[in-house]
């Protein structure tokens, strides 16, 4: 059977393949709407986290022998200690100027923290291993799909829902929620405020950190892997609504669907695709599908 | 104000340092800090300066000095730094150049301020067909010399489908050309293609297409990071383990091989112009260079080496700079160095030389840090590079 | 405008700065003034929309690679004189920004810059697929020619008098804009738009009114681009040329007259001179943005211009003169 010239066995799989980069899409901009939503800030350093966990990974491995399951703890955790210092000392100086600053600052800090590591390890990056146990791959009926990118698929939906959860369904992401509409009336309550915006920072670049560590033994390991991806990912969370974060969960897996379904009919218009389909968004819906 | 003053200043100060000196003056261009810098970068100024140092670091009495460029990977920025060397600050040679475009500008510019340009980045065939100059010498691998190399080996073993996976860019298209010519050439055929754009996350989709289309070879024409991409999801797919289809890296260097390991590349086949360890010759040189780099040389940088080298080799037999007359010592001269093997420089600027077939080694049979490559095959340079286009190129035409 | 309007110190800071550009050749590389000049003039396209108008458009390198890209073709292909050429690329430059700015005019804010983002990529795909720009190899070897059939432009120094008298006119027209009703109206309106509304404006009319003013004066620049450097490429119409371009509006002082080509001489400056620093300089570049977005957010004229008007207001004072005690903060 055949959809418009493609074997549908072919189509499934490149389907398939789409959803699994599209966990990678939902991971990172769910961790920038986070960030957007608390702290207004449109955070381009978040391509940086994401390399930065990845590099780390690799780090743990090389110099200090620690494997992959323990750096999918680890990796994420480094990262969100340099956020909280990040945030810290220079983001807080932005939160009541225009959006733009915040972009800046965040850009200034990529060419810096890409600068350095580029410095350290040059741009031709560095070999990662699948983990042992998820090497191989797995018959889903229509495809041999890689074990590994099966668990990839796996963990993004746990941690997207868990943190969807989180924020919605707890206590605790009851109290964020309120900080975002009203930080006054909540820091009434005797809450630390800014306490809360430090770690909603650290969280936000966490996940981006976890789903480098996710993405370093499949995708290539170097310092611009975040340039690349980062645009596509403001994208995603652009369409799927500022600060809404079921709309970036799910902006991110449909974006990567559709990104999936370009291969097949217009492979090198993969790209610039995303970014049509942002436009034709906004312009139908005003600020993105889930958006307020 | 003030701080415009002192900028100004400062400009006009670095300008004049320039034009004062009357020795010889040699420009490195190249990408030193962006997406190519692992492939060239910073390791080709290590290699300019050892060819510098080679010469005793004078010519005809006068003394060489480099100048460094850093295009940031910008065609921009590569044409503005090249008209600034030539026009403004003296420059002689500019060696590197690693953007075709950049390139493509630099050598038709070396022809209108009568300077030197010594392409050993950039690989576009055009170099020496529609754009070649009498200032110029394209020195190293192009398009079309590296995809003379794989069609036939893998021809002979029976594999004669071949698929393109190839990056959409002018590079990516006259390179697919060129390995179109030589893969039928060879006896093969082509069952199709899959462009991809530059700097993708994702290889797999394309590598499933590769895979459906029945090819028994698949050259990946791309370079820097999304060739690692391209390799590291072929493995995570299985097709490197089960060998068909063949993939066949076209652009591939000791960086990328550093970037994936041994495990994720053993017995890769790739063309090279060039390998640190293919005889004591270029072992001994790139010993030296790895003292003072702390890596082996890749292509590009042994290129930059023996591009700088024999530019001021010319320029002692000539005994003068000037920029034509240079050029056509080069053409006429003895060409031969660790690099160059069987060398000659063509009528129409193209350096000759012999290229290679290399195989990734397995862990096991690495003996050292950057024992990847063993050399499986040589190709002439006559059989590897296209014929003379006495149509394109304006050389020929007198 | 670095100064109060119409003070004397701004007269005379004018004619220094051409004062400045008449004999900056003569001791300068005059393509590097020049690249001043371009990357100048584009700042101040940028700057008229985000400084004067709130817009923040994050595809302007569009309009000035398009442009570059048409007077190049014009130029190489059809063997038409620059000046024509340069015509015609800022009149398809402008045609482009009109239908960009039509449809992102209809969002703001971060939308606003998100649709000019998307419009900009598809551009560049464009362009990377059409033949006639020559995708990766670049548009080459267009030669400068005859300047309204007087100016010989392939003798640098006449290049550079022309390329000054066209970015004077160009910087002219823009405090112009700026100085006459419709550029008062517009920054009613950046204050606020439903005060704009309320007095009669039609804030989408006039936002895009802007945008095809902006995106005229970015098209002149990429034409004038073309012509001076006999070069068109991909990177022109690359997203990092419109991130290139605020950089240098902030640097400069955004809202500010002659900032943003303070910022352009800057950039250019790093770019140019200090390229042997290698990677260096982009964590140079980087810490640069982070010091000015964190310490100096007005850029090098607004600094200046909050400097001076202490001074004055200080003079005034003890003074007592009540007139010039109107502090004008250009920059805020």
């Amino acid at each position: 059977m055949e959809i418009f010239g493609v074997p549908l066995n072919l189509l499934l799989s490149q389907v398939m393949l789409g959803l699994i980069n599209g966990s990678f899409y939902a991971m990172l901009s769910l961790g920038l709407c986070i960030i957007f939503g608390m702290l207004d800030i449109v955070n381009f350093a978040h391509g940086a986290m994401y390399m930065m966990g990845a590099f780390f990974t690799w780090m743990l491995g090389h110099y200090l022998g620690i494997g992959y399951w323990p750096s999918l703890i680890l990796a994420p955790l480094l990262v969100g200690v340099i956020a909280i210092v990040i945030e810290r000392v220079l983001v807080r100086h932005l939160y009541d100027l225009h959006h733009i600053y915040g972009l800046l600052l965040t850009f200034g800090l990529v060419l810096v923290i890409v600068g350095i590591f580029r410095g350290f390890y040059s741009v031709s990056g560095k070999p990662y291993p699948i983990p042992e146990a998820l090497t191989g791959v797995t018959n889903i009926g229509f495809m041999y799909m890689p074990t590994y990118r099966l668990w990839v698929l796996g963990a993004s939906i746990v941690v997207c829902f868990g943190t969807w959860l989180l924020i919605e369904r707890t206590r605790l992401g009851a109290t964020l929620r309120a900080a975002i509409e009203r930080p006054d009336l909540v820091a009434t309550f005797g809450i630390n405020v800014p306490r809360m915006i430090t770690l909603t920072f650290a969280f936000g670049s966490a996940l981006a950190a976890l789903s480098g560590v996710l993405a370093a033994p499949i995708y290539p390991v170097n310092p611009l892997m975040g340039e690349s991806i980062i645009v596509v990912v403001f994208a995603v969370v652009v369409i799927g609504g500022l600060g809404s974060i079921i709309g970036s969960i799910i902006g991110g897996f449909v974006l990567g669907t559709l990104e999936g379904l370009t291969k097949v009919y217009y492979p090198e218009a993969s790209h610039i695709s995303i970014f049509i389909v942002m436009m034709i968004v906004l312009l139908v819906t005003r600020s993105g599908i889930a958006g307020k | 104000m003030k701080k415009l003053k002192t900028l100004l200043m400062a400009s006009a100060a670095i300008g004049l340092a320039g034009t004062a000196q009357a020795d010889i003056k040699i420009g490195l261009a190249g990408d030193m800090s962006g997406k190519q810098s692992a492939l060239a970068g910073p390791g080709s100024q290590v290699a300019v300066e050892m060819a510098i140092e080679d010469m005793g670091g004078e010519v005809l009495g006068e003394p060489i000095t480099l100048v460094i460029g850093d295009n940031q990977h910008k065609a921009e920025l590569e044409a503005s730094i090249a008209r600034r060397w030539y026009e403004d600050e003296d420059v002689d040679a500019i060696v590197g150049i690693n953007l075709s475009s950049g390139a493509i500008e630099t050598v038709h510019l070396a022809e209108r301020f009568d300077k030197v340009a010594m392409v050993s980045d950039a690989g576009s065939s055009r170099l020496v067909q529609e754009d070649c100059t009498p200032n110029h010498v394209h020195w190293g691998w192009n398009t079309y010399s590296f995809s003379a190399v794989v069609p036939k080996a893998m021809v002979e073993k029976g594999n004669d489908k071949f698929f393109f996976l190839t990056v959409d860019y002018t590079f990516g298209h006259d390179m697919m050309a060129d390995a179109t010519t030589n893969i039928e050439a060879a006896g093969g055929s082509v069952v199709g293609s899959v462009l991809h754009p530059l700097g993708a996350n994702d290889f797999s989709a394309y590598i499933l297409q590769a895979q459906a289309s029945g090819a028994s070879v698949v050259p990946v024409i791309n370079s820097g990071a999304d060739t690692v991409a391209t390799i590291k999801q072929a493995g995570e797919f299985g097709v490197l383990d089960a060998g068909t289809p063949v993939i066949v890296p076209m652009i591939f260097t000791l960086a990328d091989v550093e970037a994936l390991g041994l495990e994720a590349t053993k017995n890769l086949r790739a063309p090279s112009s060039f390998y640190w360890g293919r005889d004591d010759e270029s072992r001994a040189w790139s010993e030296k260079f790895k003292e003072r780099f702390g890596k082996m040389p890749t292509f590009f940088q042994a290129q930059a080496y023996s591009a700088t080298y024999h530019y001021l080799k010319a320029v002692e037999k000539a005994g003068t700079k000037d920029a034509k007359t240079v050029i056509k010592t080069l053409k006429s001269m003895e060409i031969d160095d660790f690099f160059a093997k069987n060398a000659y420089v063509r009528e129409d600027g193209q350096l000759v030389h012999d290229m290679y077939l290399v195989r990734v080694k397995t862990p096991e049979e690495s003996e050292g840090e950057f024992d990847f490559f063993e050399v499986e095959a040589t190709i002439s340079g006559d059989d590897a590079y296209q014929p003379m286009d006495p149509e394109a190129c304006k050389l020929l035409q007198d | 405008m670095i100064l109060p309007e119409k003070s004397r110190a701004t007269l005379y800071l004018y004619a220094a700065l051409f004062l400045l550009g008449v004999l900056a050749p003569f001791v300068v590389y005059p393509m590097f003034v020049m690249k001043i000049y371009v990357y100048g003039l584009f700042a101040v396209a940028f700057n008229l929309l985000f400084g004067f108008a709130g817009l923040l458009s994050f595809g302007h390198g569009a309009f000035f690679g398009t442009a570059a890209y048409a007077t190049g073709h014009a130029i190489k292909v059809w063997g038409l004189t620059p000046d024509v050429g340069i015509l015609f690329g800022v009149l398809l430059g402008t045609g482009l920004a009109g239908v960009v700015g039509a449809f992102a005019i209809q969002r703001a804010g971060i939308y606003f810059a998100m649709i000019t983002f998307a419009l900009a990529e598809v551009v560049h795909f464009i362009a990377m697929k059409m033949p006639l720009t020559g995708g990766e190899n670049g548009l080459t070897q267009v030669r400068r020619g005859m300047f309204l059939g007087v100016f010989d432009l392939s003798v640098p120094l006449v290049m550079y008098f022309v390329c000054f008298g066209i970015f004077i006119l160009a910087f002219l027209f823009f405090l112009r804009i700026i100085h006459s009703p419709f550029g008062l109206a517009l920054r009613a309106m950046k204050d606020g738009e439903d005060r704009a509304i309320s007095l009669g404006y039609s804030p989408p009319r006039l936002k895009f009114q802007a945008f095809i003013l902006s995106g005229m004066l970015a098209a002149l620049a990429g034409s004038l681009k073309v012509v001076v450097f006999e070069f068109a490429s991909l990177s022109d119409v690359h997203w990092m040329t419109s991130g290139h371009v605020i950089l240098m509006t902030l640097l400069g002082g955004v809202g500010t007259y002659i900032g943003p080509v303070f910022g352009s001489l800057v950039v250019t400056f790093l770019e140019d001179y200090l390229s042997f620093l290698g990677q260096w300089v982009t964590i140079i570049t980087g810490c640069i943005f982070i010091v000015c977005v964190i310490g100096f957010r007005r850029g090098v004229c607004g600094e200046i211009n909050v400097l001076y008007d202490k001074l004055r207001r200080g003079r005034a004072a003890r003074q007592g003169d009540p007139d010039t005690t109107r502090a004008e903060q250009a920059g805020e």
